[in-house]
């Protein structure tokens, strides 16, 4: 067998021009004899190959390749050989000296006792694929997890809705017939006592019932276009009683735009913000709350909720929205402290953000941002979980 | 038959102890007069109406729905498709809220459905409503 040669093809007298062309193809191409050793290789080989000519030729072609592909080689060159004049193709793993396993492309006919042979290195492309497999593998694990998280969620969610409030209300019930069973027998402090009991008792049922109310944020959620300004007076609406008893003046700016978007949660958002704002009053002010917008852009609209109450020390700010967080005691300021927390995830739900910016004893003010998009039309299947007990 | 006409007889279908001793108390609260029956389930129940069909049937059954064995609305339906039981005025009364509960249930011929309130006096005031209006209607048909 002849030493390979990086010149002209095999066994031809190539005319001057088709041998400079071979010298110049951007192209990679080679000659391989019957027994599988390389004869020619043009120079774009040579470098893609990263062996000299001399040293290609040496062993046949398949040893240069993975272990695990030099079956496939055979095999692909024998199929070949069996098909003359036919095109073939094949991706095979080459043992580059100097870069590791570069994945070839191959394409290859039987011609005249010559394998005719182009390669395209693909590895970049094959790895570019194999990570993509391997992040639609993970995304679909991450979808599997968080799947089985909702069904775990779900299923709290019903214990939380029928088998903690039970006892509740076995507690409430027993307090009062116990009242009712000592009749004047029942002593002022026995009564207040059950009485505490009973307020303790209600007061973690709203915390139950508020708890699963902020689980369900984002569930099954309804998108329709609605109007803010129809929604923060509504809101406001809710709480005229609320705003009678503190005296408070609220406002709700005409100008506040038409978005996509659940319109009862819009409004419960609104309405824990212009609450909170309400509860949180300097004593000898009259309290006021603007719900004003800020900014429209074509992606978001900016929405304020501005109060003149005590103010957020700054320190504090961030632990306005954590679930059970309350700032000040019970017995100063009523809540669950969860309304933030609720309000917080249906503004992230409606691709938004909220902040604070506060100042003691000058007022707080709550801005958050609102997905102004159309959203693309897909099919919400609406769900009736309803507190089932 | 005669018994029956003179102290309704009715039976509180709840698998909860509490809720039938609760309901029971309730009752008494309001100085209803009836008989009062227990059973765990739509299976004992039924069973119940078998071993009284001879002194005659219940005035007035009311019907959890939460229960094991046989649950609420499978009993108001075996009670509906049976002859001697269709007539016996059915008042659910449960816990839940959801509207399926809500709509299966009259639909399947409960004549009232009444939510288990969270406190002892608002049960009073259900057990009222119950004893006014359905004891009295069976006391004014058997007049």
């Amino acid at each position: 067998m002849s030493a390979a040669s990086v010149t002209t093809p095999a066994n031809t007298e190539a005319p001057a021009h088709i041998e400079a062309m071979w010298g110049l193809s951007l192209l990679n191409l080679c000659v391989i004899d019957q027994g599988g050793h390389l004869v020619h290789a043009n120079p774009a080989m040579v470098g893609l190959l990263g062996r000299s000519a001399e040293e290609l030729g040496a062993a046949p072609m398949a040893s240069f390749f993975e272990p695990e592909d030099i079956e496939a080689v055979t095999v692909a060159f024998a199929e070949g050989g069996q098909a003359p004049g036919t095109t073939h193709e094949a991706v095979l793993r080459y043992a580059h000296p100097e870069t590791g396993i570069r994945w070839l492309r191959w394409s290859f006919t039987w011609s005249e006792g010559c394998f005719y042979a182009a390669a395209v290195d693909v590895t970049e492309s094959r790895q570019a694929a194999g990570e993509a497999a391997t992040r639609a593998a993970e995304l679909e694990k991450l979808a599997e997890e968080l799947a089985r998280s909702n069904a775990e969620l779900q299923s709290f969610a019903y214990t939380a809705s029928h088998d903690l409030r039970e006892p509740l209300r076995k507690v409430e019930n027993y307090c009062q017939l116990i009242s009712r069973k000592l009749g004047d027998d029942l002593d002022p402090k026995l009564e207040k006592y059950l009485n505490g009991a009973v307020g303790a008792a209600r007061r973690m049922q709203a915390f139950i019932d508020a708890l699963l109310d902020y689980s369900r944020v984002g569930k099954s959620e309804v998108r329709t276009p609605c109007s803010l300004k129809d929604v923060g007076e509504l809101a406001v609406a809710n709480l005229q009683m609320a705003i009678a008893d503190r005296g408070a003046v609220v406002t709700v700016d005409e100008a506040l735009p038409t978005i996509h978007g659940d319109p009862k949660r819009l409004e419960q958002l609104v309405q824990n913000l212009v609450s909170n704002a309400l509860k949180f009053q300097k004593p000898d002010a009259v309290p006021t709350v603007d719900v004003v917008l800020e900014e429209v852009t074509d992606e978001h609209v900016t929405v304020a909720v501005r109060d003149n109450g005590i103010g957020i020390p700054e320190d504090r700010i961030h632990e306005v929205f954590e679930v059970f967080r309350r700032l000040h005691g019970r017995g100063e300021y009523e809540g669950t402290g969860i309304g933030l927390s609720t309000v917080k995830r249906i503004v992230e739900t409606h691709g938004g953000r909220i902040w604070i910016t506060s100042e003691v004893d000058v007022g707080t003010t709550f801005h958050f941002t609102l997905d102004a998009t159309e959203p693309v039309a897909e099919a919400t299947d609406a769900e009736t979980d309803e507190a089932a007990a | 038959m005669l018994d029956k006409k003179e102290t309704p007889l009715l039976v509180i279908t709840d698998d909860d102890e509490e809720d039938r001793d609760l309901m029971a108390e309730a009752l008494e609260a309001t100085g209803c007069e009836a008989q009062i029956e227990f059973a765990a389930d739509g299976v004992e129940l039924l069973e119940l109406l078998q071993r009284k069909h001879a002194e005659g049937i219940p005035t007035l059954v009311l019907l959890d729905i939460n229960m094991p064995r046989m649950n609420g609305h499978e009993a108001l339906e075996k009670l509906r498709a049976e002859d001697a039981y269709r007539v016996i005025p059915v008042v659910m009364l449960s816990t839940s809220g959801a509207q399926n509960d809500i709509t299966s249930a009259l639909r399947n011929g409960a004549n009232a459905y009444v939510r288990k309130p969270g406190g002892f006096d608002d049960l009073v005031t259900a057990a009222e409503h119950i004893a006014n209006f359905w004891l009295d209607l069976a006391e004014r048909a058997a007049a």
